[in-house]
């Protein structure tokens, strides 16, 4: 498979982001085994150090966990964990900006928040 | 950890003419480099004298062996692929995988056996029966099956087809390679490689002018897509290269922090190919 | 690590042509010659002088006494392998041959890149096809020609027997017949030294030309013989130059083909009886007795040099 990586960031981060993305999909479930190095280097053609990297960092941060002899496996808090980082960032620097913008617009707040919720129950 | 390639002032003249020139360079183990250069760079000569193909001058160490004296112990623990086509055509499939099996203390025939079987190749046929792709196929399977410290790969999907070239990396990723092992490649199908890839040195007349692993390379080397308004200043800073992109100027940095060009314009890492193109013209002047 | 097992095995397969289908050829039409022949002198009557391996086939009848048939049948038993002889002219052809292309061919075609990634040192390789020239390609040849001289020797049988003569019984109770074989195979040895200063000198030449070795290991002798006797009839000089015709060129070129030391020691002619009658016991002894000259033992000197010198090259010299 042929990912076009960005130029931005080094590989193993967008690796790892990647990862991350599937678990707040909820494409990987806690207690999945995430792939083998080899097969992720093989696939995505990578260097297995940076696909070891990226597993090393997730590990590190309690994302997953190394089961001796079987491989990574996705932590039980590892969702929550994600959802909380998550929306520490986005209530920290996105929110913020957010709310600037739509008053920049001249935007009623109170009312975007009516129109996208009857939005959402349809 | 003990280099599996050790050089220093490696020398090889063909008569008056200089192919590689006083270069040194350590190899660790565990890595997959990048030999990259333009034809006539040296880099041929500098694979062929470690593997013991040709005499040179200097020293070279490859396992801790001179590849001079100890060529056949070498051979036991170093394999290579020389080339798309170089296996004998009048050979067949089952006469090359008994000749290895037999004369290599480190072949193992189950595993060739088996990445054979998921190919079309038939114990029977012929080499100068095959397509290009079949016989880098068989030749990717013996190799395979050999437990050797170090791979040597010079140009070894040159004319195939895509199809064959992901085949082959991803086979050797996925069945071979592993921390003990050191893969030297040199192609001329740069992006191919670039994530595959620890190391990356490049060869230029005779001469390494860079030699780093891919995680220096992103911290020395940065791109910056740089506005009209800051060129003069961005010029300031030495770029290594500069060229035009959709009216945009792209610089090249080397060891210029990257917060001091960011202010600059839209930084990001660079692709070996361009960098490689940076450092060698010159070269095609 | 049985390398060497390996590497023949290897070098026949790659030349199972000149090796094993060739002489199965040569063999095959030698035998249907043989029997379409005989069968033609069985049923057209018997004509004198028919020669075949020495017996004159044309005696056979039954007018013939017993002392005639001891004579025939000794001439049969000690010359039967004659029907060889196309075998082993063809052996020297096909060693030349193959010693000129052994270190030539795999450069061509860079083959020798693949081989040369493999444990396998430059010597064992030299070897392995000095040692299928010399030896495994003779010891087919014998082979072969037991398997037709057996053939021939049924079918005369079976067509004096049609002359209503039985020399079965005494050509199986003789000794020679059995011995004929083992004689011939003993000359393998002699051949071999023999034969080494072509075998180094093609081989040396195989393994050095960039191009057409052919050329350079034929051409280049004869030139520089024809430069020397240019010389002498340039400047009027007395040089004697039959020896580098003979010692040289003859030798170097000319010694893989089998029995050519008759050539340098004309062979005893009170040791076979007449001139269709090839003699296994003497073949042999007349062939060892060439172990006793200068001759063959400096040329095996020579060629065990060149063939180093083959061995040197492929190990340096700088391919692709």
């Amino acid at each position: 498979m042929a990912i076009a990586w960005s130029d931005n960031a080094p590989i193993y981060r967008q690796l790892k982001e990647r990862v991350v993305g599937m678990m707040l999909d909820g494409l990987l479930k806690p207690g999945d085994a995430l792939p083998s190095v080899r097969q992720i280097a093989a696939e995505y053609q990578l260097n297995p150090i940076t696909v070891s990297r990226a597993y090393q960092e997730l590990a590190d941060e309690d994302l997953v966990e190394k089961r001796r002899g079987l491989g990574m496996y996705m932590t039980d808090g590892a969702r929550e964990k994600l959802l909380a980082s998550e929306r520490e960032r986005f209530l920290k620097d996105e929110w913020p900006a957010m709310v600037e913008r739509i008053n920049r617009l001249g935007l009623d707040i109170d009312k975007l928040l009516r129109a996208s919720s009857a939005g959402g129950a349809q | 950890m003990s280099s599996v390639i050790s050089a220093r002032g490696l020398t090889k003249r063909y008569g008056k003419q200089v192919a590689v020139d006083n270069i040194s360079f350590e190899i660790p183990a565990g890595r997959i480099i990048g030999l990259i250069g333009p034809n006539g760079s040296g880099k041929t000569t500098t694979l062929k004298a470690a593997l013991g193909l040709i005499p040179f001058e200097g020293e070279l160490k490859v396992l801790g062996l001179d590849p001079r004296t100890h060529r056949d112990e070498l051979m036991e623990q170093v394999c290579f692929i020389a080339d798309v086509a170089v296996l004998p055509r009048w050979i067949r499939v089952r006469e090359v995988v008994d000749f290895v099996a037999g004369v290599h203390p480190k072949f193992d025939r189950t595993k060739a056996e088996r990445y054979l079987a998921n190919t079309k190749l038939k114990p029977s046929m012929k080499v100068k029966e095959m397509s290009k792709g079949m016989i880098v196929q068989l030749h990717l399977a013996l190799v395979m099956a050999i437990d050797a410290k170090l791979l040597v790969l010079d140009e070894p999907t040159l004319g195939l087809d895509i199809l064959y070239r992901k085949q082959f990396y991803q086979n050797l990723l996925e069945d071979y390679f592993d921390e003990n092992k050191t893969i030297i490649v040199t192609t001329h199908q740069v992006e191919e490689i670039e994530h595959i890839l620890s190391d990356l040195m490049f060869i230029r007349e005779g001469r390494i002018t860079l030699s780093a692993s891919m995680d220096e390379i992103s911290e020395r080397f940065v791109e910056v897509m740089v506005p009209a308004e800051n060129v003069a200043a961005a010029k300031a800073l030495n770029p290594i290269d500069e060229r035009q992109v959709f009216g945009k100027s792209v610089m090249l940095f080397d060891g210029v922090p990257r917060a001091q060009v960011a202010a600059l314009g839209e930084t990001r890492n660079v692709g070996i190919a361009d960098l490689f193109v940076a450092k060698m013209k010159g070269t095609y002047a | 690590m049985n390398t060497m097992k390996w590497l023949l095995r290897r070098e026949f397969w790659e030349h199972k042509g000149g090796f094993f289908w060739t002489p199965l050829v040569v063999s095959a039409i030698m035998t249907v010659v043989l029997a379409v022949s005989l069968a033609a002198a069985v049923t057209m009557g018997y004509q004198k002088g028919v020669h075949i391996n020495g017996a004159d086939v044309g005696s056979l009848s039954e007018a013939m006494n017993p002392e005639q048939q001891a004579q025939f049948v000794t001439g049969l038993t000690h010359g039967y392998m004659g029907t060889g002889a196309p075998l082993f002219m063809v052996l020297g052809f096909v060693v030349f041959f193959f010693c000129l292309s052994s270190l030539f061919d795999e450069r061509k075609d860079r083959s020798v890149l693949f081989w040369k990634s493999l444990p396998v040192s430059d010597a064992e390789t030299v070897l392995s096809k000095v040692a299928i020239a010399l030896v495994v390609a003779p010891v087919i040849s014998v082979a072969f020609a037991t398997i037709t001289g057996v053939l021939s020797l049924l079918f005369i049988c079976i067509a004096a027997a049609a002359a209503g003569l039985n020399i079965f019984g005494s050509v199986l109770t003789s000794g020679a017949v059995y011995l004929a074989p083992f004689q011939i195979a003993a000359i393998i040895p002699v051949y071999i030294l023999w034969a080494l200063p072509t075998v180094g000198w093609l081989m040396m030449v195989s393994a050095w030309a960039k191009t057409k070795p052919f050329l350079w290991a034929v051409g280049a002798p004869l030139l520089i013989g024809v430069l020397l006797l240019w010389f002498k009839a340039l400047f009027g000089l007395e040089l004697e130059t039959d020896w580098y015709w003979r010692d040289i060129v003859a030798r170097g070129l000319l010694s893989v083909a089998p029995g050519s030391w008759f050539g340098f020691f004309h062979p005893d002619p009170n040791m076979s009886s007449g001139p269709d009658n090839i003699n296994a016991m003497a073949l042999v002894s007349q062939s060892w007795r060439v172990l006793g000259s200068a001759n063959i033992w400096i040329g095996a000197v020579v060629g065990s040099a060149m063939i180093f010198a083959a061995m040197r090259l492929r190990r340096w010299r700088d391919e692709g």
